[in-house]
């Protein structure tokens, strides 16, 4: 059996859903062996659930959410970004591959640039291998 | 700002008390054992004769127990509290974090050329406490030199500080080549170094900046069914336990490192001998140049997840082609 990347998605619930929502619309079809997984905002996104993935042994993870200035809480993906370059910046600080973390923001209407990052990041992930954590 | 000179410390403590500046302090004393100093609250000023105020206290950071005395609102009268530079350090943080109530305190602080056996003193590059209401200096002088605005009923004297800088100065440099050296092989050794970790969480509790009230690697969260502890034990090959000790560290490290003040009492405390601290200044450091941030000085610096600039860390986001 071929190896298959277990990746986890991360959306917000407004455009990062969104996105998801209006890729279906449009009939647009991302990898199976990516699970989505929804948070209110990601200013709600504590780096815990994503190092938590990650330490048991999820091979990417991918974050979504609205474009700086429009998310639906105002603010809170502002605060993510700074928590995510935390994450990786520690992640790379300690020798882990931090590239097994990408955060690409989605719009509502964008279908496409979620399914195209979501292929992407698979394709990525696959050149990486296995997270041997 | 003025300088005084004085010989005796304590008698200078003894003096603020008389002179009414404060009315009480906060100053390490032996404990009742006799065999370890504790930070002491003290109202009689003959108590002073008892203390070694700039000694350490094993295991405590003395910011932490101040917000505990401030929890429920600020002191009624002026105390002086006798701390560390890492202590100053932490108690300016826990100001922006909510957690002291500075009305009525007054710091008093020593530079400090760090203590026996603490390996985080021989990598401290902050020794000297610039945001002190009392600033001690003594580092290559003789006696003390007291930098303050409070009015005191001393003679001026601002003496002979020449020699101040350049002791600072080595000083800094040999700490400096001895952070660098301990942080790469610190870096390169995570797993390794946590192995013998056995999740007591006694370093989280004594950490003057792990304020909350109930910790989310303690809390029901990450407790799991039978079901899926089997199902995590054929995924990962094995589960080690006690579980969770990566996701603790690296977990507490995003949440507070950023604050993290060097004081390592964490790995004072630490039963499996784990450089706890050193991990946290490795994380810390490089958090505190990613978003140009200093712990513990101005009051207006704020603590960068409680701000955001709209246009910033784009090497964050990965572009869409
Ligand atoms: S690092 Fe030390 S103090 Fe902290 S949880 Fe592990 S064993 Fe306990
Ligand atoms: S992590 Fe350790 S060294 Fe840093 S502030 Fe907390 S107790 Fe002090
Ligand atoms: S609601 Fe989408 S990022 Fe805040």
């Amino acid at each position: 059996m071929t190896w298959e990347p277990k990746i986890v998605y991360i959306m917000c619930s407004w455009c990062g859903s969104g996105g998801a929502e209006s890729a279906s619309a449009y009939g647009l079809k991302y990898p199976e062996n990516i699970k989505p997984f929804r948070v209110w905002c990601t200013g709600g996104l504590d780096p815990a659930y994503i190092l938590r993935a990650f330490l048991e042994g999820a091979d990417g993870i991918l974050i979504s959410g609205c474009h700086p200035g429009d998310c639906h809480y105002d603010t809170g993906n502002y605060f993510a970004r700074r928590r995510l370059a935390a994450l990786k910046t520690i992640l790379k600080t300690f020798g882990f591959d931090e590239d097994r973390v990408w955060l690409r923001w989605v719009g509502h209407s964008e279908g496409k640039r979620l399914v195209d990052t979501a292929i992407e990041f698979n394709e990525h992930i696959k050149k990486l291998g296995p997270n041997k954590i | 700002m003025k300088y005084y000179k004085v010989e005796n410390v304590k008698d200078f403590l003894k003096n603020l008390m008389d002179e009414k500046i404060v009315e009480a302090l906060i100053l390490p004393l032996k404990s009742y054992t006799e065999e370890a100093y504790n930070p002491f609250l003290i109202k009689d000023k003959s108590l002073i004769d008892k203390s070694e105020p700039f000694t350490f206290c094993k295991g405590i950071n003395t910011a932490r127990e101040v917000s505990k005395l401030t929890f429920k609102g600020a002191l009624p009268f002026k105390t002086g509290i006798v701390l560390k530079p890492c202590e100053l350090r932490a108690f300016r943080e826990l100001i922006k974090l909510n957690q002291i109530n500075p009305e009525n305190l007054v710091t008093i602080c020593c530079d400090c050329n760090g203590f026996e056996d603490r390996e985080i003193c021989e990598m401290c590059v902050d020794f000297v406490p610039d945001y002190a209401d009392v600033k001690i200096l003594s580092l290559g002088l003789e006696g003390y030199y007291i930098e303050t605005d409070l009015e005191l009923q001393l003679e001026e004297n601002s003496g002979n500080l020449e020699n101040i800088e350049k002791e600072i100065l080595k000083i800094l440099d040999e700490k400096r080549k001895n952070r660098d050296k301990k942080l790469s092989e610190i870096k390169s050794n995570l797993k390794d170094l946590l192995k013998n970790c056995i999740s007591c969480h006694n370093c989280m509790r004594v950490c003057p900046i792990c304020f909350c009230q109930e910790c989310f690697f303690d809390s029901p969260a990450l407790k799991n069914d039978s079901v899926t502890y089997l199902m995590r034990a054929s995924r990962k090959n094995g589960l080690d336990f006690p579980e969770n000790k990566l996701l603790f560290h690296l977990g507490r490290m995003n949440h507070m490192s950023v604050s993290c003040v060097n004081c390592g009492v964490c790995e004072e405390v630490c039963p499996a001998q784990i450089p706890v601290s050193q991990i946290f200044v490795a994380a810390g450091d490089e958090l505190k140049k990613l978003f140009n941030y200093q712990p513990g000085k101005s009051l207006e610096d704020k603590i960068p997840f409680t701000c955001y600039q709209h246009d910033e860390l784009h090497d964050f986001e990965k572009e869409y082609k």
